[in-house]
């Protein structure tokens, strides 16, 4: 099932709560996965990759948009549970954040 | 069509002899672009001839990703001062893909799209191939081996999921 996620367009300033995790895009893997993070906890994810990627719920109710070479999208996890979700351009990468 | 697979798949294979004593780092850099130049010319004529959006997204997908990885090796060479020079492998490459749109250009409709995913698994697994027992072992330059090795993943999920679309248009 998916936690309500909500993407943040732009830092804001210092982190409230939990300390932000960063999930790396590298080598078509998202590392770590899975990944354990706190409700509140903003989640950055950074492409180290040449190509672009995305990071897409399984359920297709998140999706970052693409994500280019070098750049990175952050998300504020909200609601508890398991995300399952995948890089809609190659589908072979999957990821798995639990959100507590 | 057979004969286009086998090709292209051949040439990958034999890179190394193609190259006497294995290929220089600015031989390497030719086979790069044009290795990549192939897969977004075959990538462009099924996103104008498919109808299936499976294999059309994957199309696209080869011609995002493979210009993405040739912007980064014309990158790395300007930077690094080296010229790609052509060789019999980069050219065989070539003649290659021009081979495959020509086997490819009077196919239609499924027959169009299986010969297409068909070739890309064995372009793929060639070009994989090619990286782990030519390209990476040869290159001289840290960056350039490092540009390798982080466009071996691309090929490898491209090649997996190129064998997906093919399991699904047997």
């Amino acid at each position: 099932m998916l936690a309500v996620v909500a993407p943040l367009a732009v830092a804001a300033g210092p982190v409230q709560g939990p300390a932000p995790t960063r999930i790396a895009i590298r080598n078509f893997v998202f590392v770590p996965s899975p990944d354990t993070v706190r409700s509140g906890q903003v989640v950055t994810f950074r492409n180290h990759d040449l190509v672009p990627h995305t990071v897409t719920a399984d359920s297709s109710t998140l999706d970052s948009g693409t994500i280019e070479a070098g750049k990175e999208w952050r998300l504020t996890a909200k609601r508890k549970g398991v995300v399952h979700y995948h890089c809609r351009l190659h589908p072979t990468m999957h990821g798995t954040l639990v959100i507590r | 069509m057979k004969t286009a697979l086998l090709s292209i798949g051949a040439l990958l294979a034999a890179a190394a002899p193609a190259v006497a004593q294995g290929p220089t780092d600015p031989q390497i850099a030719a086979i790069v672009v044009a290795a990549n130049q192939v897969d977004i010319d075959a990538g462009r004529m099924a996103v104008a001839r498919t109808k299936d959006a499976g294999v059309k997204a994957f199309a696209q997908q080869m011609i995002t990703d493979h210009s993405a990885v040739n912007a980064a090796a014309t990158k790395l060479v300007t930077k690094l001062h080296v010229t790609p020079e052509p060789n019999a492998t980069s050219k065989q490459l070539t003649d290659g893909g021009v081979a495959n749109r020509k086997n490819l250009e009077p196919l239609r409709g499924a027959a169009f799209d299986k010969a297409y995913i068909d070739n890309e698994v064995a372009y793929h697994q060639a070009v994989l191939d090619a990286i782990d027992k030519t390209l990476i072992p040869n290159a001289k330059n840290a960056e350039l081996k490092a540009l390798l090795e982080q466009t071996r993943p691309a090929i490898a999920a491209h090649l997996e999921h190129a064998k997906q679309l093919q399991a699904s248009h047997k």
